[in-house]
């Protein structure tokens, strides 16, 4: 009944309201649905739990797709709307341990020079447990820049955070990520890594 | 290893910026001044940017995602075609409560000034025309409105109201702080007052049907005042008589003006 009295809202003959939300809902699923699940992905460091909050952020967007303006700005949105989801699921769920890191002990563990760590980049299985090290005010930024590619003004925006703290955040990401795997190098296995990190205590990143 | 902390500080925030952001060309070009080895080190940045994006984007992605994420919209709802409608409703409704409330308060408050303007009319009448004196004695309503007109400032039109009443003459007076055209009349049982005034001077209606306003006044009279008040356009009047005249009898109408 209402969907006809909304017909042809836009001009186009036959589209209801319902059809162009639809439509733009699933030109979001298309271009943005793998980006937030490997972000969630990255974020969580959990499958299951990216794949719940990717269905709970597109179910939330669904929901409200009426309050997004402008389609073009749909990806900020969707990253908004997993942020908020996020948040929510941490307040919801007793928090996850998450890993430590006694960061000025690692600085102290990994002086190594020799560690390559690019080539410690490529084990996933390292690069997982070195995000998880990190604290997720540092994780989001730098996830949103390296792995989405926003820019850092746009990350600034996202976070709603100044242009200055992203750039250190990223920096200190960055710091803490090398130090993590020059320590995950010294300890010379994953397993080994994450017994570490779960007997060290956490670090304040 | 570069011994400016801050330089390293910089070269590690920078390195996230785009190749475009200003701030990154004018590091880049300050860095060309320095050694080798920090021009190294800003190379590393870089490439351990580019090996940051490679290897973070390595994630499986479930194959039925997508077919996932679309079947929500088939299962559930937008929540906006019960709230937005809703919203719809609840601004209608405030906005008609919004109007019906200003109407009823610019009624009342037209009501109110309605029957100040009256009330201070038959004070006027009771207490302060001087056993009603007149500067022209006049009979005709022309000759009348030609005299009074640049004494009061605004035209002076006087209206017919018949009912018997004869014209005796008017003068200039002041109704509250408002300069009005005052002109006497009488008939058998008495005198009446009858002030011209100009409606907006009194934050009144344009066209106000005439109206009667009761008063108490004289205190104690067995038969109070009463006035006839309406307004015309740019002019209103107000017409009182004197204690014991059923001024009700007189019942104005409007148009009773005669348009020059």
């Amino acid at each position: 009944m209402g969907l006809v009295a909304d017909a042809s809202w836009d001009g186009t003959p036959g589209m209801t309201r319902i059809d162009r939300d639809r439509r733009i809902y699933e030109d979001l699923v298309r271009s943005h649905g793998g980006n937030l699940y490997r972000f969630a992905y990255r974020l969580c460091g959990d499958a299951d739990m990216a794949d719940d909050l990717v269905q709970e952020t597109f179910f939330e967007a669904w929901r409200s797709i009426h309050s997004l303006r402008d389609p073009e700005s749909g990806r900020s949105w969707l990253f908004q709307i997993l942020r908020h989801r996020r948040a929510h699921g941490i307040r919801d769920r007793s928090r996850r341990v998450q890993p430590t890191a006694d960061l000025e002990r690692l600085v102290d563990v990994a002086d190594n020079a020799g560690v390559d760590v690019l080539a410690k980049l490529s084990n996933q299985e390292l690069l997982r447990l070195a995000l998880e090290a990190l604290n997720e005010q540092y994780r989001e930024p730098f996830l949103l820049v390296f792995l989405e590619d926003f820019t850092c003004r746009e990350t600034a925006e996202l976070l709603s955070i100044p242009l200055g703290t992203v750039l250190s955040r990223i920096h200190r990401a960055r710091q803490f990520l090398r130090r993590f795997l020059r320590q995950l190098d010294a300890a010379d296995e994953p397993q080994a890594a994450r017994t570490h990190g779960q007997h060290e205590g956490k670090g304040s990143l | 290893m570069i011994d400016d902390k801050n330089l390293q500080q910089e070269m590690g925030e920078v390195a996230a910026l785009p190749p475009s952001d200003p701030r990154r060309r004018d590091l880049e070009l300050r860095l060309a001044e320095h050694p080798s080895s920090t021009i190294e080190q800003w190379r590393d940045l870089l490439l351990e940017n580019d090996s940051f994006r490679d290897h973070l984007s390595k994630v499986d992605i479930p194959q039925d995602l997508e077919n996932r994420l679309v079947a929500v919209a088939k299962v559930a709802s937008p929540r906006r075609r019960v709230m937005a409608r809703l919203g719809w409703v609840l601004v209608a409704a405030a906005a008609a409560t919004l109007m019906l409330s200003t109407q009823l308060m610019s009624r009342y408050k037209a009501s109110a000034r309605m029957r100040t303007v009256a009330l201070l009319a038959i004070n006027n009448h009771l207490n302060h025309l001087e056993n009603h004196a007149v500067d022209m004695k006049a009979t005709e309503k022309k000759e009348l409105e030609r005299a009074l007109s640049p004494m009061v400032g605004f035209q002076v039109v006087v209206p017919a109201l018949g009912n018997g009443l004869e014209l005796a003459g008017g003068r200039k007076c002041k109704l509250g702080t408002h300069t009005v055209a005052f002109t006497l009349w009488s008939d058998f049982a008495g005198d009446y007052s009858l002030f011209q005034f100009q409606t907006d001077r009194f934050g009144l209606p344009t066209t106000i049907q005439p109206k009667l306003v009761r008063s108490t006044q004289p205190a104690g009279a067995e038969h109070p005042c009463g006035a006839w008040i309406w307004t015309e356009g740019a002019y209103g009047y107000v017409l009182t008589g004197d204690p014991g005249i059923h001024i009700q009898r007189l019942s104005p109408r409007s148009g009773t003006v005669e348009t020059k």
